[in-house]
């Protein structure tokens, strides 16, 4: 009863932060689905031990922590390419200002502050 | 060197210096590359310094752009390129922030660009085997010049890892369609000879550094080692399968 009220806990976390727009759904979705789903497919001992012959593994509950780290590798990988993603649109902004901050420079001289827009009369 | 072009704006040089926390060295660079004439306009590119490098007297002599963080010098040359070719700059030189390279020597590298032989051109260590060089980092550099050399069939440098470098608009235009990131040189090399730019350098004598240290340790060492390696196969197989 304890690992499915754990299992249980998992999924109201995930829906929680889902909710509150900390992970984005799009990208973790289905590897949180499928660790939640082997989950509670693994207490099911029919389950496991089909599954671990059809791996090529002898000792079937292994099959299962082999899967979970399969899904866990997967939530890793599609987090670093996020990131370098995200590093690398970065990277593209830092480039596009130093780009118009330089510009000025190159117009009214290193170190000169460009003459403010006159306030329109009200 | 024409000399009428160290008095006029005609072929002016960007002399891009990058810098991570070094700051000593920097006014000096700035009033002695000053002194080269008003064809050579400085760029100081703060890659993310904890603190200001460049005081707000000094910011005054020289263009100038902090990035928020550190990026790596693959952007910042990105961000040099991308002015030298916007404002038609004739060429870019890049010279290290923590006064090893000697302002004396961009003249040689300019000359080298003016004569419109090279396209491309490096400015190659001669004392850097005789002063103590740990022997990891001995081995990784002869692995990087070895490979580059080979993978250019003799048209890369002797010293790839040179960060004395000046390139003119062609090149600083071709090189700028590529993507560099951290630890640059090597690939802008390699990039450089399989595009058919010509390329060329020149023996420089490098001096100690005035502060701070390399920042290839032993991790970024590996990274640098790791980031080439996936390069060249990329460049091996444009080759085999073009």
């Amino acid at each position: 009863m304890t690992h499915l009220l754990i299992i249980g806990a998992l999924a109201v976390a995930l829906a929680v932060l889902v909710r509150a727009k900390l992970i984005q759904i799009d990208l973790f979705f289905p590897w949180f689905s499928g660790v939640l789903i082997l989950g509670f497919a693994s207490t099911n001992p029919g389950f496991v031990n089909w599954l671990g012959p059809r791996l090529g593994i002898l000792y079937p509950p292994i099959a299962v922590v082999f899967l979970v780290i399969f899904l866990l590798v997967g939530i890793l990988i599609s987090v670093t390419i996020s990131l370098t993603r995200l590093r690398a649109r970065q990277a593209e902004m830092a480039r596009h200002i130093a780009s118009l901050e330089l510009g000025l420079q190159e117009k009214y001289g290193a170190g000169a502050e460009p003459e403010p827009e006159p306030e329109p009369d009200s | 060197m024409d000399p009428s072009k160290s008095q006029t704006l005609d072929g002016r040089v960007l002399v891009f210096i990058p810098s991570l926390n070094d700051s000593a060295a920097l006014p000096g660079l700035v009033s002695e590359i000053g002194r080269l004439g008003r064809r050579y306009q400085v760029l100081v590119i703060d890659d993310g310094s904890l603190r200001p490098v460049l005081s707000e007297v000094l910011a005054k002599q020289c263009l100038h752009v902090k990035l928020s963080s550190n990026f790596g010098l693959g952007v910042c040359t990105h961000i040099a390129f991308h002015h030298a070719l916007t404002h038609g700059y004739f060429a870019v030189v890049r010279i290290d922030a923590d006064g090893q390279h000697q302002v004396a020597d961009i003249s040689q590298l300019v000359d080298a660009l003016d004569n419109g032989d090279l396209d491309l051109v490096a400015g190659v260590r001669v004392n850097q085997d005789r002063d103590h060089v740990a022997f990891g980092r001995r081995i990784v550099k002869t692995y990087f010049n070895g490979f580059a050399q080979w993978i250019t069939q003799g048209c890369a440098p002797q010293d790839v890892n040179t960060g004395f470098i000046a390139a003119n608009a062609a090149a600083v235009a071709t090189l700028n369609l590529a993507t560099l990131e951290r630890f640059p040189e090597p690939e802008i090399f390699v990039s450089a000879c399989n595009a058919g730019l010509r390329v060329g350098s020149i023996e420089i004598e490098q001096r100690d550094r005035i502060e701070g240290r390399s920042t290839i340790h032993f991790i970024g060492g590996l990274k640098m080692l790791f980031r080439f390696n996936v390069f060249v196969f990329g460049q091996l197989m444009r080759k085999l399968l073009p």
